[in-house]
């Protein structure tokens, strides 16, 4: 199981998104106690909350890399 | 043209010739609208933008002139010794008295001779490996850096740049701009790519180009780029041209997508496919929850179950329990003992009342008994004077025989 020390807020959506689905399915198994189940469940849903927030509130950034002979306007 | 007069020889100036020249040219249907083929030389760019050169062909030559506002929107790059097809319409340059052809159109000699070369180098390529399906690799599913490689100011660029906004506005855009048609692109491009890889942060690199002709998309068949394309790290969508339009690169890249936008499509998860499969995941977590927790729950009561059942406690309450039971069936079977003997003595009293001697005297018999209160049965037993009561149905009566008669067979009383 992908089981991350770090704090939900601080994961980007493919970590949070994939963490969120090993503990769906480390929970389907049903091979945790209940107390562990328990921490899983907080954690997936703060997983939750965080990957659902973050697809709402994204931004597309645009870096350019050959800043030299950009005619490009600056997107966002 | 006038008829020589004898007294007067009338001339023309070179400028009336010239012009007059130009207008019969300019008035020719051929020469106003003609394809030219040759191969270039004498080619000079001055810098008013002018493109001047030569076509020639082992017997002749023309003069070309390319104007700036032309010049700018060739497809190619002229170079000498290039053998090109021309367009435009043919006139007098009245100054030098020389017909040139003013050129508003360049292409490849022939569709045919590009198309060839085209295969020449696809099949060269191929056969060294560089298309093959097993050098194709899955594309992340969901990319946190997108490498684009194309024009800047192209629409092919805005119309990527929105739909990654409205698919999936998370990833990070790397822009390695490009022009994608022209000399100088095809050098370019293989520079945006190598870049991008040097990067190597870009999970995914789009390399496209918006619709246009054969020769606008050549820079996407040159042999750098396309090697380039194979060579990347990250695997490469490519998204030139139309639907219709298959360029080199297409057949390196690890997904040829129809158009910029596609590309961009194929690359990205749907931001509505997201939200789904996020609020599957959240509920089966709530599911998961709650199968976990009423699991716990079940086993929870079946131990609690079996230790009741093992309980001192419940041994108590099954042993008074059997204790009642059993005094319950004792007070059943005493009561039924008892009936029993009450029925039998009730029976039994019947019989008695049958058999009660006295009960005949209702019906007018008597009993004699003699003064020793011995019941008189016999005669035998009496004898004359003696006294003897008669005891009737309600009472008795003292009296004395009298006589005594029979002592024969029946012993009746009298």
């Amino acid at each position: 199981m992908a089981k991350t020390d770090k704090t939900p807020l601080a994961l980007t959506y493919e970590q949070a998104f994939s963490e969120l689905e090993s503990i769906v399915e480390a929970m389907e198994n049903q091979q945790q106690p209940l107390d562990e189940t328990m921490k899983l469940f907080e954690r997936g849903q703060i997983l939750s909350q965080h990957c659902t927030s973050l697809l709402d509130n994204a931004e597309l950034r645009i870096k350019e890399l050959n800043t030299s002979k950009s005619s490009l306007d600056k997107e966002d | 043209m006038r008829q020589p007069s004898l007294f007067q020889i009338t001339s023309l100036t070179v400028s009336d010739i010239s012009r007059y020249l130009r207008e019969l040219m300019d008035s020719d249907e051929i020469l106003r609208d003609v394809w030219i083929r040759g191969e270039i030389s004498n080619l000079s760019r001055p810098s008013s933008g002018h493109i001047y050169f030569t076509l020639k062909d082992p017997s002749s030559a023309l003069k070309c002139v390319i104007w700036k506002m032309n010049a700018a929107r060739l497809p190619l790059m002229l170079q000498s010794g290039m053998a090109i097809e021309a367009h435009g319409a043919i006139s007098v340059y009245e100054r030098d008295g020389q017909y040139q052809l003013y050129v508003d159109a360049v292409r490849m000699s022939g569709e045919g001779a590009l198309y060839q070369e085209f295969m020449r180098l696809k099949a060269r390529l191929e056969a060294e490996g560089l298309f093959d399906t097993a050098r194709k690799r899955p594309l992340p599913e969901i990319p946190q850096r997108i490498g684009i490689v194309t024009s800047p100011t192209g629409a092919a660029l805005q119309d990527m740049l929105n739909t990654l906004r409205r698919r999936y506005p998370l990833a990070e855009v790397l822009l390695a701009s490009a022009p994608v048609q022209g000399d100088e692109a095809p050098d370019a491009l293989v520079n945006s790519l190598k870049r991008l890889n040097a990067l190597g942060s870009a999970d995914v690199i789009i390399l496209a180009r918006g619709g246009g002709s054969l020769e606008d998309l050549w820079a996407f068949n040159d042999e750098n780029v396309v090697r380039a394309v194979a060579a990347s790290h990250a695997p490469v969508v490519t998204g030139v041209g139309h639907e219709t339009d298959f360029t080199l690169s297409d057949f390196a890249a690890d997904l040829r997508a129809p158009t910029p936008t596609a590309a961009a499509e194929l690359c990205t998860p749907d931001r509505a496919e997201l939200f789904e499969s996020l609020a599957s995941l959240s509920s089966r977590l709530g599911y998961a929850l709650q199968a976990v927790t009423s699991q716990s729950a079940v086993d929870l009561m079946d131990l609690k179950h079996r230790l009741d059942n093992l309980s001192p406690l419940w041994l108590v309450r099954n042993d008074r329990q059997r204790l009642d039971e059993l005094a319950s069936r004792a007070e059943l079977a005493l009561h039924n003992e008892l009936r029993m003997q009450h029925s039998q003595v009730k029976s039994l009293q019947t019989r008695l009342a049958s058999l009660n001697p006295f009960a005949v005297l209702q019906r007018g018999y008597a009993i004699v008994s003699d003064s020793a209160g011995q019941v008189v049965s016999s005669v035998k037993t009496v004898k004359t004077s003696d006294q003897v009561t008669i005891q009737v149905s309600d009472g008795t009566i003292k009296s004395q025989v009298v006589a005594i008669k029979g002592g024969g067979t029946h012993g009746e009383n009298g």
